[in-house]
């Protein structure tokens, strides 16, 4: 039992940071394939791709796991007794490091999502209890201009007085049209769910995809309100609000961050030219799911020999 | 030594529910003791006396309430309004929202944290008259 969960944890940990290596180092040519399409599939895409090593390391060390599976998927090949097998370190302490690194990387995580969890239930409850209800949002009571939607599961919006004031009502609707696209899309579990499956991976390697995902995620919201709106307005309203915010007396050493600088031009220019995005048809991507899982499925003989190999060279095969 | 800042003090105005409402009684009646604040809060959600004295306190240590010793309690009062922790709060959010360590929990309409030149702004504005005009309206 300790020798199958240890090899477990350890196939599973070393594919996750081996995949999660891999896609970073393709990232670079495969971005320009995720801006070149309509946010909508982008912002979704980007988001498989990032969240992909963590599933597929997951799902292809249960596939190598499951004799049913091994029957099915991996070429017939012997050891001693040709058995039907699973890959097994026959080492107790590789097999006990690899439960001790899995159970620490599964705390990790967790840890980190419940403090999530934490800080957002605290400044809900914060701001849900100094503002008040006004129709679709939470109306807070500050002169300082802010729009948000705040939460993961049932995110609601919030807006201050300040911004409600200074727009007018069609910047208003847009405005309104954009955060209830973040909150149809829960686009902050997204924003999460990235954040915790890239963890293997260095701050400043993920963080790039982070930023990307975010604008993405702008961008596929912009793009919802234009459908009612119009790519322009929205456009306008965009340059209207940040032309609001820079007006006001600044709380922050402005300048510090080269991606938010440009995060307005950005979206504002893939309005303008929001024709030049390739819209994706649906049996594309159901192809595209079909090719994964055939992918996916294809993995399982090569993993379950190269997982033979790196146990062979530790420890003896079972 | 340098002390790592912890997630739980990671928004510097971070108050709890039962905090919020002890707030909210001493901005409607200032000069309250304990028993006072206690009597004061909803019956749905009535505390102990000692977990008010308890939030008194810690609200007392972040500086959000003022107390006078009368006798052998205090009388607290708020040291900051509503309108005043609102926009501390708002503050605390722009500035994490600035550090990326907000970007899991909210998502903001446009950037708080970032500004444009004037120039990039007015360019920005005759991109969107010279599309604006093309399409002759984009509706």
């Amino acid at each position: 039992m300790i020798n199958s969960i240890g090899s477990f944890a350890a196939i599973w940990l070393t594919l996750w940071l081996l995949l999660s290596i891999v896609f970073a180092l393709l990232y670079p040519l495969t971005r320009r394939l995720f801006n070149a399409l309509h946010p909508r599939f982008g912002s979704t895409l980007l988001l498989y791709y990032w969240v992909a090593p963590f599933l597929v390391s997951l799902v292809s060390a249960a596939f190598l796991f499951m004799p049913s599976a091994e029957i099915l998927l991996v070429d017939s090949h012997c050891h001693q007794d040709c058995q039907s097998h699973v890959p097994l370190i026959d080492s107790v302490v590789l097999s006990w490091f690899g439960i001790v690194m899995g159970s620490l990387v599964l705390l990790s995580l967790s840890v980190r999502l419940l403090l999530n969890i934490r800080r957002s239930r605290q400044l809900r409850s914060q701001f849900n209890f100094l503002s008040q209800p006004r129709g679709d949002f939470q109306a807070i009571n500050s002169p300082t201009p802010l729009v948000f939607t705040l939460g993961w599961w049932n995110p609601c919006i919030y807006m201050s007085e300040g911004m409600y004031e200074a727009c007018s009502g069609t910047d208003l609707s847009v405005i309104m049209a954009h955060e209830r696209a973040h909150q149809e899309r829960r686009d902050n579990l997204r924003m999460l769910l990235a954040r915790l499956c890239s963890a293997l991976l260095p701050r400043r390697w993920s963080g790039r995809m982070l930023e990307d995902l975010q604008l993405m995620t702008e961008q596929a919201c912009d793009f919802r309100a234009a459908e009612k709106f119009g790519h322009v307005t929205v456009a306008e309203t965009l340059l209207k609000v940040k032309r609001l915010l820079q007006s006001q007396p600044s709380p922050l050493p402005y300048g510090a961050l080269a991606f938010a600088e440009r995060e307005v031009e950005i979206r504002i220019m893939a309005l303008l030219k929001q024709e030049q995005r390739v819209f994706l048809q649906s049996w594309q991507m159901v192809l595209l799911g079909i090719t994964t899982l055939t992918l996916l499925l294809l993995m399982v003989s090569p993993l379950h020999h190269a997982s033979e190999w790196v146990i062979a060279l530790l420890a003896p095969v079972h | 030594m340098i002390r790592k800042r912890s997630s739980s003090n990671v928004l510097p105005n971070t108050l709890g529910e039962l905090e919020l409402v002890v707030l909210e009684a001493l901005w409607q009646q200032p000069h309250l003791d304990a028993k006072a604040v206690c009597a004061r809060i909803p019956a749905t959600r009535q505390p102990s006396l000692s977990t008010v004295q308890s939030a008194l306190e810690r609200l007392y240590r972040k500086e959000l309430v003022e107390r006078v010793k009368s006798g052998h309690a205090y009388t607290y009062s708020a040291s900051v309004s509503r309108s005043n922790l609102l926009g501390r709060l708002m503050s605390d959010v722009i500035h994490l929202l600035h550090d990326g360590r907000l970007e899991t929990i909210l998502s903001s309409f446009v950037n708080v944290a970032a500004d444009l030149d004037e120039s990039s702004l007015n360019e920005l504005e005759t991109l969107i008259a010279r599309k604006k005009g093309e399409l002759g309206g984009d509706r």
